[in-house]
């Protein structure tokens, strides 16, 4: 063996790496199935993942809170009003926004303008997209800057909140933000 | 037995893992009048937009699904996304600008700026001046893969060339690296 050659570095550099080798033969496929099977429940299951910042208080902190997302929803087309998803940011494809959904594709909405003034605004959210707003309207960067929100974008809803342990438990959905706006008198509100 | 069907369950998400995260097959759209993806001209009539017409295809084509994780798209890629106005369809595009940049539309030689975290995408089709091509801009994160290779059918194997639209795009002056917020 390499040892027998005599005292060398390269002797000991050899069989550490020829000992290296066959760790990862023995572990390296059972790893890379689990890296993968892991990664699978990430795509099509569950998820656990962090709600960061002001746009949601009070539903959650803006420290942030540990959240645990589910992507089925997504996949088959279950998202309702007023829940609350994860998104890939429009402005930035990096980031992800935590917001809850106000209105769907071909709703009629009315939802607050951004500011000190209060007020709202009427919205017809266009086809394939959805209208995401977070809870603290004062500070919160949503579809009011950014427009209505492909649906492909969405990532998953969260539907429990686990850190801080004082606050945990499930994330409602909150049908009552979504104010659906009758279209044939503009006035009356059909919810 | 159970062993080994439990040996091949366990080996099922490399594979979907694989499908998602580095390469894939797809079937582009057939049902709209596509150009010979080299840039050639139109081998079907242009009359015959509105049905697909005999002896049209389906077109597989191989997805590079490491590109959007590294957001390293280029202005000519084609790439592949779910339609913004119908979640449930694919389609196929030419990305022709990035953030930033000025485009000026084919259609009535308007300039528009591409928003912050959007991209211009058009039809893959060459510019015939038609109305039916004006592009739109979609969020980057949209896009879900490039279309690297045509597999099928063998008149067009080949991989897909980069192809951008002289003259109608204005790019951002500082060399942009395309994964920069």
């Amino acid at each position: 063996g390499a040892e027998s050659r005599g005292a060398g570095m390269s002797g000991v550099f050899a069989s550490f790496a020829k000992q290296l080798w066959s760790e990862v033969k023995t572990h390296g496929p059972t790893a890379i199935r689990l890296g993968c099977l892991v990664n699978v429940i990430h795509t099509y299951g569950m998820e656990v993942t962090m709600c960061l910042g002001p746009s949601m208080l009070p539903t959650f902190n803006h420290r942030g809170d540990v959240v645990l997302m589910e992507r089925v929803s997504v996949l088959v087309d279950g998202v309702e009003n007023g829940d609350v998803v994860i998104a890939r940011s429009p402005a930035n494809p990096k980031h992800t926004v935590c917001k809850r959904v106000l209105g769907r594709q071909g709703d009629h909405i009315e939802v607050p303008t951004a500011g000190n003034f209060g007020g709202s605004m009427r919205v017809r959210v266009p086809k394939g997209h959805l209208w995401l707003q977070g809870d603290n309207k004062d500070n919160s960067t949503d579809s009011r800057d950014y427009g209505p929100v492909p649906y492909a974008l969405l990532k998953g809803k969260v539907f429990a909140k686990v850190w801080p342990p004082a606050e945990a438990g499930w994330v409602r959905n909150e049908r009552w933000r979504s104010v659906r706006v009758g279209e044939a008198d503009g006035g009356g509100r059909a919810v | 037995m159970l062993r080994r069907a439990a040996n091949v369950a366990f080996t099922v998400p490399v594979f979907i893992t694989i499908n998602d995260c580095i390469v894939s097959v797809a079937r582009a759209d057939a049902s709209e009048p596509r150009e010979n993806i080299w840039g050639g001209p139109r081998e079907t009539g242009e009359a015959s937009s509105s049905s697909p017409s005999p002896g049209t295809s389906a077109r597989l084509v191989l997805l590079d699904r490491v590109t959007p994780r590294t957001f390293s798209f280029a202005r000519g890629d084609v790439v592949y996304l779910r339609s913004p106005s119908n979640q449930d369809r694919w389609v196929t595009r030419r990305l022709v600008a990035l953030e930033g940049d000025w485009v000026t539309r084919a259609a009535d030689d308007d300039v528009t700026k591409v928003p912050r975290g959007h991209c211009w995408i058009e039809r893959v089709e060459a510019g015939t001046g038609d109305r039916d091509e004006d592009g739109r801009a979609v969020p980057l994160a949209l896009l879900d893969a490039r279309v690297s290779h045509v597999l099928w059918p063998p008149s067009e194997v080949g991989a897909v060339r980069r192809k951008t639209r002289p003259g109608r795009v204005l790019m951002r002056t500082t060399e942009v690296d395309p994964s920069a917020p």
